[in-house]
C-alpha cells in the first residue's frame, strides 16, 4: 500500500533498545494508520489486566497516510495507549508539524515501552534512535523543557514534552509541541510522565511515497484554494482566521449549548460579553499561528501586556474559554487566558481541569471543602485569583487538595464524599467536554457510548449536527430539523456514524475543524484514494471507521469496560434548566437511547460486539 | 435534471435559478436558534454556497441558473472546539 511506509519504531526505555517492525498492508486497509493503529498496538501487545502507569503500557505515536501531503489539515497527527483518566484505551490528537516530521523520518508510529531507570527523552533522526539523559529539563515546564531540547538538538528537529503534571502523573496530563498544540484529553502526558520520558524530538528527510502523487497534488490545490474562499467569504467576526474557535461562545450561547457553573445555568451573560468574540481579538491581541499547510489558520498567539494575567503565547480555544470560564462563572477574559497557558505549561488539559475546578467550587459552596481544605483560598464562584492559585496548586501536585485535584473529580469525590459525587460531572473517570446535552440529546448519547476517550467531543463529535451544522451527506445524514435536537428517533445511526467518521479522521490523520469552512466526505475519500491507492467507495470508507469502532469497543472489555458504565452517567444529567431555548429540556429515555445505538452497531443489548457482526466485519481474527 | 447536493444526488426542475434553492434552504433552518441569533447580529443567515468548487457571492444568487450536473454545497459560518 502507498502513502505509508509499512513501517513502525518501536523504543523500549527498560531495555534501552530501538528496533523497527513491519506492518503488513492489511493492517493499513483495515485500520487506516493514526489512531487506528494505535489501537492495533495494543490490541497486539498489551494483555487483559495491564494498566495506565505499568511499563507495559504502549504509547503510540501515530501517524496516517495523510502525512506529508500538502493539504489544509494534514498536519494532525494522533496518540493511543491506555489512559490513566479512563483506565482503558484511548486515543487524543495534536497538530502542528511533529507528525509530518515523524512521517519523513520514516515511521507510521513511534511505539514507547517500558519505564526508563532516570528520566530521559528520545532524539529520532531518520534511522538513528537515540535515549538521552533528560536530568537538565526534567522539572522544567513543558514549554522550558521544549526550547532546551530544541537548543540541544537543533532547530529542525520538532519536538513533544510535557510538563511538571506529567511528570507527577495528574491523570489528565497533557503532551505539548511547539508552544501551540496539545494532546489534550486522556493523560497521555502522565503515562509520558509513568515511564520517565519528558519529550521527543524527531527530524526527517525522506518522502513516503503515494499512490497517485498527481491526482493528490490537484486535489490537495483545490481543496486549499476553496477553504480558504470559504475562510474570506464568512464576515469576519465569524471567520476562523480571525478569532479561531473563541469565535464559539457567540454561536453556542443562544442554544443552550454552554456549560455554565457546572452545567447548572443556562446562561452566563456577563462571560457572553467579556469570553470570545471580537473582543478576544482586541483585549488579547489574537494574531493567527497557522499549522503547517493549514489555510484556515484556528490557532492564535496571543499577548496579555499589563496586569496580573500577562503572558504571551496560547490564546484559548472554545473549550477553554467554556471550562474555565463560563463553567466557573468567571468572566475576566485575561484571567481565563492567563490559567489556561500556566495550565499548559503544567501540562494540564482544560477541559477536565475545568470540570474538577467546578465540582470543587460547588464542593466549596456546599461547605464540602471548606478554606481549611483549600489552602485558604476562597474558592467560590466568578474569583479569578482563586482559580489561577488553584491551577498552580494542582500542577504542582500540592499535598492535600491540590494532589487530589489532580486525580480527577470522579477519584476526589468518592474521597471526600457527603455526596459530592453528584456533582462530579464525569463518565469513566473523564470530566465531560463543554457540549451541553440539553442543547441536543445526542451529546449525552454520545458521552455515553464513546470508545475511544469517554465523554469526549472529538472522538464522536456527533453534537455538530446542531451546533455546527455539519451534515455527513456520503453517508445518508443531509439534513436535520431543529426540533430533532430534543428526538432520540435517528439519533442511534446519526451517533453511530459520526463516531465512524471520527475513527476515520483521526486515522488518516486529519484536522476535523477544516469542515467547518466546506472539507467534506468526498474530499476526505479523495485524498485517502490518490493517497493510498486503496480506491475504496464511501461504503467502504465508512466500514473502515466501522472497524476501528469496534476494535476499540473490544478494547474497551480487555481493559474491564462494563456495560453499567455506559449507565452511569451524571445525575445532572436530568436537572433541567429554566430558561433558553433548552429550558426543561432533559434526555429522558436516553436508556433505551443507549440500547438502540447497540443495535444499531450490531451489538448485543448489553454492548458487546456480536459475533455476526465481527464476521461481517471480517474481524473473527485481527490482521497483523 | 440532476445535479449534487452536499454530495447527494437532487431532481430539479430545468432552468431552476440558483436563488429558488437558497430560498428552499433558507427555510429549512430559520426556526435555528443559531440561525436566529446571526440574523440578529448581521442581518443574515450567512448561509454559504459553493457551486464546482467556487465560492458564490450573494450578489451573483439571483443571477446564476442552475445546470444539468452542477454540484452544489452550502455551509454555514459556524466554528467550534
Amino acid at each position: 500500500m502507498k502513502g505509508v511506509w509499512n513501517k513502525i519504531l518501536n523504543v523500549d526505555l527498560t531495555e534501552k533498545s530501538a528496533t523497527t517492525e513491519h506492518v503488513p498492508d492489511d493492517v493499513y486497509a483495515y485500520f487506516l494508520g493514526g489512531e487506528g493503529l494505535a489501537a492495533w498496538v495494543l490490541h497486539k501487545e498489551c494483555p487483559r489486566g495491564t494498566t495506565a502507569f505499568d511499563p507495559a503500557n504502549r504509547l503510540t505515536f501515530a501517524v496516517g497516510p495523510m502525512q506529508g501531503i500538502k493539504q489544509s489539515g494534514a498536519a494532525k497527527w494522533a496518540v493511543g495507549g491506555i489512559s490513566p483518566s479512563i483506565n482503558m484505551n484511548a486515543g487524543s490528537a495534536i497538530t502542528h508539524a511533529f507528525g509530518i516530521e515523524m512521517k519523513q523520518a520514516g515511521y507510521d508510529a513511534i511505539v514507547v515501552h517500558g519505564r526508563a531507570e532516570k528520566p530521559v527523552y528520545i532524539v529520532i533522526d531518520d534511522d538513528k534512535v537515540r535515549i538521552k539523559d533528560a536530568a537538565r529539563v526534567w522539572g522544567k515546564d513543558a514549554y522550558e523543557a521544549h526550547d532546551l531540547i530544541q537548543e540541544k538538538e537543533g532547530e529542525r528537529f520538532e519536538v513533544v514534552t510535557t510538563g511538571l503534571a506529567g511528570e507527577r502523573l495528574v491523570r489528565y496530563a497533557n503532551f505539548q509541541t511547539a508552544h501551540k498544540s496539545f494532546a489534550g484529553r486522556c493523560g497521555f502526558g502522565a503515562v509520558m510522565g509513568s515511564k520517565l520520558l519528558k519529550g521527543i524530538a524527531v527530524r526527517g528527510s525522506q518522502t513516503c511515497p503515494i499512490a497517485d502523487p498527481k491526482a493528490n497534488d490537484a486535489l490537495n490545490k483545490a481543496i486549499n484554494k476553496r477553504l480558504a474562499a470559504v475562510n474570506a467569504s464568512k464576515p469576519e467576526q465569524f471567520r476562523i482566521s480571525h478569532l479561531g474557535t473563541a469565535m464559539a461562545t457567540a454561536l453556542f450561547a443562544p442554544q443552550g449549548n454552554l456549560p455554565v457553573k457546572n452545567y447548572r445555568l443556562a446562561s452566563h451573560p456577563e462571560g457572553e460579553a467579556n469570553l470570545g468574540g471580537q473582543s478576544y481579538v482586541e483585549k488579547l491581541n489574537a494574531k493567527p499561528w497557522p499549522c503547517r499547510y493549514c489555510v484556515i489558520k484556528c490557532h492564535n498567539k496571543c499577548e496579555v501586556k499589563h496586569g496580573p494575567y500577562a503572558y504571551k503565547g496560547k490564546g484559548p480555544e472554545y473549550e477553554s474559554f467554556a471550562m474555565m470560564g463560563f463553567n466557573l462563572l468567571i468572566d475576566d477574559q485575561e484571567a481565563v487566558a492567563y490559567a489556561g497557558e500556566l495550565a499548559n505549561r503544567y501540562s494540564m488539559d482544560t477541559i477536565s481541569l475545568g470540570g474538577v475546578l467546578a465540582w470543587a467550587m460547588e464542593s466549596y459552596e456546599k461547605g464540602v471543602l471548606t478554606s481549611a481544605d483549600t489552602y485558604g483560598i476562597d474558592l467560590v464562584w466568578g474569583n479569578a485569583s482563586a482559580m489561577v492559585e488553584m491551577v498552580k496548586k494542582i500542577g504542582e501536585r500540592a499535598p492535600g487538595l491540590g494532589y487530589l485535584l489532580g486525580e480527577g473529580c470522579k477519584i476526589a469525590s468518592e474521597r471526600i464524599g457527603h455526596g459530592s459525587e453528584q456533582w462530579a460531572i464525569q463518565m469513566k473517570g473523564q470530566e465531560i467536554a463543554a457540549h451541553n446535552w440539553r442543547a441536543q440529546y445526542i451529546s449525552a448519547l454520545n458521552y455515553c457510548t464513546g470508545v475511544a476517550s469517554g465523554p469526549n467531543h472529538e472522538r464522536g463529535n456527533s453534537q455538530h449536527i446542531w451546533v455546527g451544522h455539519i451534515l455527513l451527506p456520503e453517508w445518508g445524514i443531509d439534513h436535520v430539523e431543529n426540533a430533532e435536537r430534543w428526538s432520540w428517533e435517528k439519533a442511534a445511526e446519526r451517533n453511530a456514524k459520526f463516531h465512524d467518521y471520527c475513527n476515520v479522521i483521526n486515522s488518516a490523520v486529519h484536522c476535523k475543524f477544516q469542515e467547518f469552512a466546506s472539507y467534506n466526505l468526498t474530499d476526505l475519500l479523495g485524498t485517502i484514494n490518490t493517497c493510498t491507492g486503496l480506491n475504496w467507495s464511501q461504503e467502504e470508507m465508512r466500514r473502515c471507521g466501522e472497524r476501528i469502532t469496534n476494535l476499540q469497543k473490544q478494547l474497551n472489555i480487555r481493559y474491564g469496560w462494563k456495560t453499567v458504565d455506559d449507565f452511569s452517567y451524571p445525575r445532572r444529567f436530568m436537572e433541567p434548566v429554566s430558561e433558553g431555548v433548552a429550558a426543561g429540556k432533559i434526555p429522558t429515555g436516553l436508556e433505551d437511547a443507549i440500547v438502540d445505538y447497540y443495535r444499531y452497531r450490531g451489538w448485543d443489548d448489553g454492548g458487546y460486539p456480536t459475533a455476526a457482526k465481527l464476521k461481517e466485519l471480517g474481524m473473527e481474527t485481527i490482521p497483523g | 435534471m440532476k445535479i449534487t447536493l452536499n454530495g447527494t444526488p437532487l431532481e430539479i426542475e430545468p432552468e431552476t435559478r440558483l436563488i429558488a434553492l437558497v430560498d428552499q434552504l433558507e427555510e429549512r433552518v430559520k426556526n435555528d436558534p443559531m440561525i436566529i441569533s446571526l440574523i440578529q447580529k448581521t442581518g443574515k443567515s450567512n448561509l454559504l454556497f459553493i457551486l464546482n468548487g467556487a465560492v458564490v457571492k450573494a450578489e451573483d444568487l439571483p443571477t446564476i441558473e442552475i445546470q444539468e450536473g452542477d454540484d452544489l454545497r452550502y455551509v454555514h459560518p459556524f466554528f467550534g472546539g
